[in-house]
């Protein structure tokens, strides 16, 4: 990858996270009317960093996910993405699970076969999806730190409280 | 030596270009070192020319390569100031090597209440042997706590260490932030409490860069790696002085590790082939006896005086950049930095160094009890060797600033 494709991979990035709606590092979680009910994580085995999702409900029983930690920018652009898609449709959340564990595994895919088309990986329609696989096609040593918050998503999925 | 004849001999700096197309400056030494063509070379030598096994082949293919490979076990001995070839045992590297101290030494002789001396500047190869040995015993590990400027707190020293401490087992030089721990200081003060106490050292970023000498130390053992000192990877040696050596059990059972089995029963063969079973890593050795006749050409004395200069370099350029932090601070060190680039994560930051050419490491090292000390999660980290240039540190400054610009 040229400088010039960095600049722009970076670019993307900063974009998404900038835009952030779910980062509660960014809200500050006591602000925020959602008080947070389960709580996933998920490591990433080379640097240390923790990512946690989280449940929440507020006063008027809606439900959302965001996420928490200090993070890389493609493992927060990720979980940006991931959390726009999930909170589109939340209550099909728990059905999501087996998209949720074939996103996590696309990463690793890509880190395999950066060269892989588009059309070769995993066809879904998570708005911005195809932004974050692009840079881990990009840079692919990098496929865990994309990969993170759809791994804490699935544990999620297994663990939250239901009604 | 001079530095520009110390790099003819390594072909990585005429042949590999980055993406940018500029040559790569490799940074990341202490993870794993560049390799020499001289060692290279042996090693397709001996695939090439002899590819026999060792010690038990009649044929005189087997007698050169077992010549080859015992001439390395005779090199490391006279590189670490052994007494005997027989207490080096050749290992995959300083992680079997700790491994082996655990399950081949403490595993028969501690009992529970014993005690465990390590330090909070552990790699993970330090720590995690003395866990799973936790799992079958009651014995304590005690840590010496690691200051904010990236040394060892050792007023805390005499206050970790008593009669039950069996055994201390630490790092001479840290693969996070380049530290020198005083060695002899802690050794002696530790003997001073407790003499029947066995030391244990991890020499594996040490054992390249400064003369080492196990009597004149009085360790027990000391563990190292081929693959930071310009030789291959998957091999190592573990010095075990004779009288702690005797007290081995071994840990792993096979092929030339015996003196006769029965189906009844085995009888083991002595030291060191009894901590050796089964085919080695023949080409690895006899390319690791390469590396160490490398360095003695190149000479301790021309490794110190470049990583000096390199080190005084690279410490003031770090210095002059805004927005950057060096973890740990202190200047009795090795030229290995760990830093921070404000607002960015160690992962972005040397992989937008990458793209500008500059090859560092990112992430916990393999300590993460050390960064939590340090109370960072990762770091980026530059580590120079002797074959690194002036220029280079150049290159890494530039790379440094406009890297700062994209990930901020």
């Amino acid at each position: 990858m040229s400088v010039q494709n960095t600049r722009e991979v970076y670019a993307s990035l900063k974009k998404i996270i900038s835009g952030s709606k779910f980062s509660l590092a960014k809200q500050g979680e006591c602000t925020s009317s959602f008080q947070t009910q389960a709580k996933a994580e998920a490591q990433n085995r080379s640097c240390g960093d923790t990512l946690f999702l989280h449940w929440q409900v507020n006063s008027e029983n809606q439900c959302r996910v965001a996420y928490s930690g200090d993070h890389c920018a493609l493992c927060s652009a990720s979980a940006e993405v991931l959390c726009e898609w999930v909170n589109s449709s939340i209550e099909q959340f728990d059905q999501s699970l087996s998209v949720v564990e074939s996103v996590a595994k696309s990463f690793h895919t890509i880190r395999l076969s950066p060269d892989s088309t588009p059309d070769e990986r995993i066809n879904t329609q998570i708005p911005r999806l195809e932004v974050i696989q692009q840079c881990v096609a990009h840079m692919p040593s990098r496929a865990e730190c994309a990969a993170l918050p759809w791994k804490a998503a699935s544990q999620l999925i297994g663990e939250r409280p239901h009604d | 030596m001079e530095t520009s004849d110390i790099r003819a001999e390594f072909p990585f700096f005429r042949k590999v270009k980055s993406e940018c197309g500029q040559p790569i400056v490799y940074f990341d030494n202490a993870a794993t070192s560049l390799k020499p063509k001289c060692v290279v070379d042996k090693v397709s030598q001996y695939y090439l020319e002899t590819s026999a096994n060792v010690h038990r082949g009649v044929h005189q293919l087997s007698e050169s390569a077992t010549r080859e490979f015992e001439g390395t076990r005779t090199e490391i001995q006279s590189l670490l100031g052994a007494n005997h070839a027989e207490e080096i045992v050749l290992t995959s590297g300083a992680t079997h090597g700790l491994n082996l101290v655990a399950l081949g030494w403490a595993r028969q002789h501690l009992k529970s209440g014993d005690e465990i001396l390590l330090t909070e500047m552990e790699h993970h190869a330090n720590i995690v042997p003395w866990h799973l040995l936790q799992r079958e015993k009651d014995i304590q590990l005690r840590f010496v706590p690691v200051q904010k400027d990236g040394t060892l707190d050792l007023s805390r020293l005499e206050s970790l260490v008593s009669r039950n401490t069996r055994l201390a087992s630490f790092v001479m030089t840290s693969n996070v932030l380049g530290t020198i721990n005083p060695t002899r200081e802690i050794i002696s003060r530790l003997k001073a409490i407790n003499p029947g106490i066995h030391i244990v050292l991890d020499g594996a970023q040490a054992a390249a860069h400064e003369k080492l000498d196990v009597c004149e130390l009085g360790c027990s053992a000391l563990t190292l790696s081929a693959h930071k000192m310009c030789g291959p990877t998957g091999v190592g040696a573990l010095y075990l002085r004779q009288d702690f050596r005797d007290e081995f059990s071994p840990v792993m059972g096979g092929g030339d590790m015996i003196n006769k089995v029965t189906l009844e029963g085995s009888t083991f063969a002595p030291f060191p082939s009894i901590l050796e079973p089964g085919t080695p890593n023949i080409a690895g050795v006899i390319g690791f006896g390469e590396a160490i006749r490398f360095l003695k050409r190149v000479g301790f004395s021309t490794v110190q005086k470049q990583e000096q200069k390199l080190l005084e370099k690279t410490s003031q350029m770090l210095a002059e950049i805004k927005g950057l932090r060096l973890v740990g601070h202190n200047t009795h060190k090795s030229p290995v930095f760990s830093f921070e680039i404000e607002g960015a994560h160690s992962h972005d930051v040397a992989t937008v160094l990458d793209k500008y050419g500059i090859a560092v490491r990112s992430g916990h090292h393999c300590a993460q009890p050390l960064m939590k000390a340090l109370g960072v999660v990762s770091t980026a980290r530059a580590s120079l060797n002797f074959y690194n240039s002036e220029e280079e540190v150049d290159r890494f400054a530039e790379a440094l600033i406009k890297t700062r610009e994209l990930v901020q």
